[in-house]
C-alpha cells in the first residue's frame, strides 16, 4: 500500500506533467486544423479530431499501467516484443497492408488503421537497452558493438525502408546511434558507423528518382515561385502558414492554411498551424516543452547506472526529441519532406499510443528509482536538527 | 565511476546539441514569422484571395406616400457552354432522380427542359446552340427570377453557367409606366425619371476580395472590402399613386368611347405647383416597354405640345384685367364673324348674329368673336409679354429633363394679323397639357405662377435628403385680376350647357372648354383636341385639373371630355377630402 500511495520523484512528475500537457495541447491542435479536411474527406467535422481523442483516452492510462512495471519486466521481454513488432512490419507487405501516399507503411486491422512501424521504434528501443546492457562489459570492441545490433537494427530499419517511409527509417536509425552514444561506446566506433550509413544512404537516395528530386528540390531551395511544383509545395505552404502568424498569431482556429492549402495540416505540418494560429510566441513555446522534455529524460538517464535503463530512456529522447526536431526543421524548410509526425501533439493513433507506451516505460524506471531511495540507499549524512546558519563571530 | 562520468559528460553534450538546433530553430522562425513576413503573406494572399463584386442597388422610385413605382430585383442571366453541353461525356449526360433511378438525358433534351421552364420556344434555343458547337459562350436567356434560377440549377445540366444580373421591376406595372421611365435591359437608365433622376437612382459597385480555401470554399472572416459599393437614393415623386391610376383609368376608357388618338389628365396642387398626377394614353408599362407603342413610351403630357383652342381664353381675359384694359362687366357686342385686315374672318362655333356679351358673358360662351373684340383693348406686344410670363414658350418644370417640351410661342412681330388674334383663343400657338395647367395653376393661385414639380426629393441611401426647391413663383397678373377670372370661368359648369355634366353638388368649381383645330400639312381640319381645363374649388382653388381628348372620331366637341373631367375632379376632391364650398358663386351678368 505505501508503494502504491507513495509520491513519485519530480523527474517522475516533470516527465508526466510535460507529456500530460502536449497530449492535451495536441489534441486542440489536431480539432483546430482537422476539422476542415474531415469535413472533406468524410463530411464530418470532428472524426479526426474525436478519432485522436479516443487515442489519447486509451494511450494516457496505457502510460501509467505501463509506468507500474518495474524495469526488469522490459528487459525480460525485450527480444520478444522486437520479434513481434518485426513480424507485423511484414504484416504491411500482406493483403492486410495499406499504402498511402506512396508509404506502404500502415496495416487495417478490422476498422482500425495501425502503424507497426511505431511498434518498431518502441521494441527497438528497449532491445537495444536490454542488448548493450548484456554487453556492456564488451563494448570496447566494434565486433561486439557490431553483433547483434547491426544486423537486428539494419533489418528493423531495412522492413520500414522497403514500405517506403524515408522518415520513420532516419529516425529508427537516429534512435540506434543516439543509443550507442549513451551506452558509452567509443566515438571512434560511432563515427565509423555513420560514415558508412552515409555511403549506403547516397546509394539508396541515389537511385530513386523521388528521393533525389525531394532532396535536390531542398537543396536548391523552395522559393514562391516554385511553390507549385511538387516537392516545395508542402514546404512553401507551411512557410504561408507561419507568416501569416507573426508574432502574436493570427488566433486559436483562425488559420486560413487549414482550408486544404497545406496538406496533412493536422499531422506532419501540425507545427505550421501551431505557428500561424499562435504565432511565433506559439511556436517558441512548443520549443521549450520539448526542450524542457528533454531535460526530463537527461535527468532520468543521469541519476542511474544501469545501462538498460540508461541506454533505454536515450534511445527513447532521441526518438521523442529528434523525431520533434525533425519535423519541426521540415516544417521550417531545414530538412526535405521526411513526413514524419510530431510527437504527442500531431494526429495519429499509432504514433500516439507508442509514445505514450514509451514515456509508460521511462516514467517506469523514474518510479524504480524512488523504491530503490527507499529500501536501499542509506542518507549519506544525518542532518542535524537545528545546524547554525553561520558560524560564531567570535570564532574568527 | 567512468561510466557515470562518461554518462554525464555525453548528456552535456546531448543538451547542448539540443538547445543549438533550439537556437536554430528560433531564429528560423523569427527570420519567417517577422523578418519575411510580409513578403510571404504576400504571395499566399495572391494565391488565396479572390475579387469580388459587392453590388449596389439602384434606388426606388415612390409616389408621395411612398408607394413603390420602381425597385431593383434580382435576376439571373443564364448562358451555356454548348461545347461542353454537346461534347462526349456530357451528351447524352446521366441525372439522378430523387429515388435514386439514373437516366440518360441528352442536349437537346435539356435544352428543351430550359425552354420549358423560361418559356421561350425550344426550336429556337436548340437552334442557338447548335449554331456554334464549339462555342463556350452563349446567352440563352436574360434576366431570369430566382424560381427559374432554382429550376435550372436542380437540373443538373452540364455547361450552363448562371449569373447575377440586377434588374428593375416596376411593381404597378403601367401606372405612372409613362413618369417613371424604364432602364434597359443593360441597365442602363432609358426614359423617365429612371433617366432624369439617374444621378440621384444610379448606384455604383464596390470590390471586396475573400480568401478561398482550395476548394474553392470562401473562408469566413476573410472578406475584405476594398471599395465601398454605393446603394442609389429614392426618388420622391410628388405623384399620388391612385389618383394616378385612376385618371389613367378615365382617360384610356373615355378615349376608347370615342375614338380618341391620345389623351392626357393633368392634376396640379395649385398652391406649390406639385403634379399630383400626369396621366398619358396610350402609355407604357415599364416591365414590358418593347412591347408598348414607340411613340408612347414617355408622356405625351410633358413633350408634345399641342393648339389647345379656348382654354387659353381665361389667360386672355385674366391679362386684360391686369393691364386695366377692361372689367368683367365689359360690354361688347360679338358679331357673328370678326373681320380681320388681311386675313380670313373669325367665326364662332355656333352660328349667331351680334351678341351683347359682357366679358363673363364672351368668356363663359368662348366666343371668338368677342374675345377678339377684348383683344383690340391692348397691344400685341403686351399680350407677348403676357403669355411669356405665363410660361408660354419655356418649360413648366424643371424635373422632367429634356424630355418636355417648350411650347412653340412665337414673337409678337411675327404675328400676321390672324395670329394675333387666335393667340389669344389658343390657335397659332401650342402649349403642352402641363403648360395649360400651369396656366389654370397660376389663376388658381392668386396670380403667381409656380414651376410645376413632379419630384420632391432625392433620400440618398444614407438617409440624407435633398430637397427639389419649389420654384421661385412669377406674379403674372393680380390677384385681383385671377380670382375675377376664376370666378368668370363658374357659370360653365354651373349655368351653361355642359353644366349637369360638370357640376358636382356642394362644390363650386370653375371650368373652361376648348375645342382646338387641328392643322395637317398647314391646313386646318376637321379634326380636333378638345379639353376642359379647370379649379376647384372655385372660392379658393385648391387643385388645377386639365383633360384632353385627341382627335376623337365620334364626338368632336368639349362635350366629349365633360364625363371625365367631373370623374376626374370628383376624384380629386374625394383624394384629398376638399371640404365642400360655403358661399354662393357671385352672381356676373353675362349679357347686357
Amino acid at each position: 500500500m505505501r508503494r502504491l500511495f507513495a509520491a513519485e520523484s519530480p523527474d517522475y512528475f516533470l516527465l508526466l506533467g510535460v507529456t500530460l500537457f502536449l497530449v492535451l495541447f495536441g489534441l486542440v491542435m489536431v480539432l483546430s486544423s482537422s476539422t476542415i479536411s474531415s469535413h472533406a474527406e468524410d463530411g464530418d467535422f470532428f472524426s479526426s479530431a474525436s478519432r485522436q481523442g479516443l487515442y489519447a483516452l486509451v494511450g494516457i492510462p496505457l502510460m501509467l499501467i505501463a509506468s507500474r512495471f518495474p524495469p526488469s519486466f522490459w528487459r525480460r521481454w525485450a527480444w520478444t516484443a522486437l520479434l513481434v513488432a518485426m513480424g507485423l512490419q511484414m504484416l504491411v507487405f500482406t493483403g492486410l497492408g495499406v499504402e498511402a501516399g506512396g508509404n506502404r507503411n500502415w496495416i487495417a486491422l478490422g476498422g482500425f488503421t495501425a502503424q507497426p512501424s511505431e511498434l518498431v521504434k518502441l521494441a527497438l528501443v528497449v532491445w537495444l537497452g536490454s542488448i548493450l546492457a548484456t554487453k556492456q562489459s564488451l563494448l570496447h570492441d566494434w565486433k561486439h558493438v557490431f553483433l547483434p545490433v547491426g544486423p537486428v537494427a539494419g533489418l528493423a530499419i531495412g522492413l520500414v525502408l522497403m514500405g517506403g517511409d524515408l522518415g520513420t527509417a532516419s529516425i529508427l536509425l537516429t534512435i540506434v546511434l543516439g543509443a550507442l552514444f549513451f551506452a558509452g561506446i567509443r566515438l571512434r566506433i560511432i563515427g565509423a558507423a555513420i560514415a558508412v550509413i552515409a555511403a549506403v544512404a547516397y546509394l539508396f537516395t541515389s537511385n530513386s528518382a523521388s528521393r533525389t528530386m525531394r532532396i535536390d528540390a531542398w537543396l536548391s531551395g523552395c522559393t514562391a515561385q516554385e511553390s507549385y511544383l511538387d516537392f516545395c509545395y508542402q514546404t512553401v505552404h507551411g512557410w504561408w502558414a507561419l507568416a501569416s502568424g507573426g508574432v502574436f498569431g493570427v488566433g486559436l482556429g483562425q488559420s486560413k492554411s487549414k482550408w486544404l492549402w497545406l496538406p496533412a495540416a493536422e499531422n506532419d505540418f501540425i507545427f505550421a498551424i501551431i505557428g500561424e494560429e499562435l504565432g511565433l510566441v506559439g511556436a517558441v513555446v512548443v520549443l521549450a516543452l520539448f526542450v524542457v522534455l528533454a531535460v526530463a529524460f537527461v535527468r532520468i538517464l543521469r541519476s542511474t547506472d544501469d545501462v538498460f535503463e540508461r541506454v533505454t530512456t536515450s534511445g527513447i529522447m532521441i526518438w521523442v526529441i529528434g523525431q520533434a526536431f525533425v519535423n519541426i526543421a521540415v516544417v521550417l524548410g531545414v530538412l526535405p519532406v521526411l513526413g514524419v509526425p510530431l510527437p504527442l501533439v500531431s494526429a495519429g493513433g499509432s504514433a500516439l499510443l507508442a509514445n505514450l507506451l514509451a514515456i509508460g516505460v521511462v516514467l517506469s524506471f523514474a518510479r524504480a528509482r524512488r523504491s530503490d531511495d527507499d529500501n536501499g540507499r542509506v542518507n549519506p549524512e544525518p542532518v542535524p536538527v537545528a545546524r547554525p546558519v553561520r558560524a560564531p563571530r567570535a570564532a574568527r | 565511476m567512468t561510466t557515470r562520468r562518461s554518462t554525464r559528460r555525453r548528456s552535456i553534450v546531448a543538451m547542448v546539441a539540443i538547445l543549438a538546433v533550439v537556437g536554430v530553430f528560433v531564429v528560423r522562425l523569427v527570420d519567417i514569422q517577422v523578418v519575411r513576413a510580409e513578403d510571404l503573406n504576400e504571395q499566399s494572399t495572391e494565391k488565396r484571395s479572390v475579387p469580388m463584386t459587392i453590388y449596389g442597388t439602384r434606388g426606388e422610385i415612390v409616389d408621395a406616400n411612398g408607394v413603390v413605382l420602381a425597385d431593383s430585383v434580382l435576376r439571373y442571366d443564364i448562358t451555356i457552354s454548348p461545347r461542353q453541353l454537346l461534347a462526349a461525356p456530357n451528351n447524352p449526360f446521366t441525372r439522378v432522380l430523387d429515388d435514386g433511378t439514373e437516366i440518360e438525358i441528352t442536349a437537346d433534351q435539356a435544352i428543351t427542359e430550359i425552354a420549358g421552364l423560361t418559356g421561350q420556344k425550344a426550336e429556337d434555343l436548340l437552334a442557338d446552340v447548335h449554331e456554334d458547337p464549339t462555342s463556350d459562350y452563349l446567352m440563352l436567356a436574360e434576366e431570369q427570377p430566382l424560381e427559374v434560377f432554382e429550376a435550372i440549377r436542380d437540373l443538373g445540366i452540364p455547361g450552363i453557367y448562371m449569373e447575377r444580373d440586377p434588374a428593375r421591376s416596376y411593381p404597378n406595372g403601367a401606372v405612372a409606366g409613362n413618369l417613371v421611365g424604364f432602364t434597359g435591359t443593360d441597365n442602363v437608365a432609358r426614359a423617365g425619371v429612371e433617366y432624369h433622376w439617374d444621378e440621384c437612382l444610379a448606384s455604383s459597385d464596390g470590390t471586396a476580395t475573400y480568401e478561398r480555401g482550395l476548394d474553392n470554399t470562401r473562408i469566413p472572416g476573410s472578406t475584405l472590402e476594398v471599395e465601398d459599393a454605393r446603394d442609389g437614393g429614392t426618388v420622391h415623386l410628388t405623384i399620388d399613386r391612385d389618383l394616378q391610376w385612376y385618371a389613367q383609368q378615365q382617360i384610356a376608357q373615355r378615349a376608347q368611347e370615342v375614338g380618341a388618338d391620345w389623351a392626357t389628365a393633368v392634376v396640379v396642387r395649385v398652391a406649390d405647383g406639385a403634379l399630383m398626377a400626369v396621366a398619358d394614353y396610350p402609355t407604357v408599362d415599364p416591365n414590358d416597354y418593347s412591347s408598348a407603342d414607340p411613340g408612347a413610351t414617355g408622356s405625351r403630357a410633358f413633350a408634345i405640345p399641342y393648339e389647345p383652342g379656348s382654354t387659353f381664353k381665361a389667360a386672355t381675359v385674366a391679362m386684360l384685367l391686369d393691364a386695366g384694359a377692361i372689367t368683367p362687366t365689359t360690354q361688347i357686342v360679338a358679331p357673328g364673324f370678326f373681320e380681320v385686315p388681311d386675313g380670313p374672318p373669325i367665326g364662332d362655333a355656333w352660328a349667331h348674329g351680334d351678341l351683347r356679351y359682357t366679358t363673363a358673358g364672351a368668356l363663359a360662351n368662348s366666343s371668338n368673336t368677342g374675345i377678339s373684340v377684348l383683344t383690340d383693348h391692348l397691344d400685341a406686344q403686351t399680350r407677348y409679354e403676357y403669355w411669356k410670363k405665363f410660361g408660354i414658350g419655356e418649360q413648366a418644370t424643371d424635373d422632367f429633363g429634356g424630355a418636355e417640351s417648350s411650347g412653340i410661342l412665337h414673337p409678337a412681330e411675327n404675328w400676321d394679323t390672324s395670329t394675333n388674334y387666335t393667340v389669344q383663343f389658343g390657335q397659332g400657338v401650342a402649349a403642352t397639357s402641363l403648360q395649360v395647367a400651369s396656366i389654370y395653376q397660376t389663376l388658381g393661385n392668386n396670380g403667381v405662377r409656380v414651376p410645376l414639380s413632379l419630384v420632391a426629393g432625392c433620400e440618398h441611401a444614407d438617409g440624407t435628403w435633398t430637397d427639389v426647391p419649389t420654384g421661385e413663383g412669377v406674379q403674372v397678373v393680380s390677384e385681383a385680376a385671377a380670382d375675377q377670372t376664376v370666378q368668370m370661368l363658374e357659370p360653365v359648369a354651373s349655368q351653361l350647357s355642359l353644366a349637369p355634366q360638370l357640376s358636382i353638388p356642394g362644390y363650386r368649381i370653375a371650368a373652361k372648354t376648348g375645342t382646338a383645330e387641328v392643322a395637317q400639312n398647314g391646313v386646318y381640319t376637321s379634326e380636333r383636341v378638345v379639353s376642359i381645363a379647370g379649379l376647384v374649388p372655385a372660392e379658393n382653388p385648391e387643385y388645377a385639373i386639365v383633360v384632353t381628348l385627341g382627335q376623337p372620331d365620334t364626338m368632336k366637341t368639349s362635350a366629349a371630355v365633360a364625363p371625365t373631367f367631373h370623374n376626374i375632379t370628383a376624384q380629386v376632391l374625394k383624394t384629398f377630402r376638399v371640404e365642400p364650398s360655403t358661399e354662393p358663386a357671385p352672381d356676373i351678368p353675362l349679357t347686357w
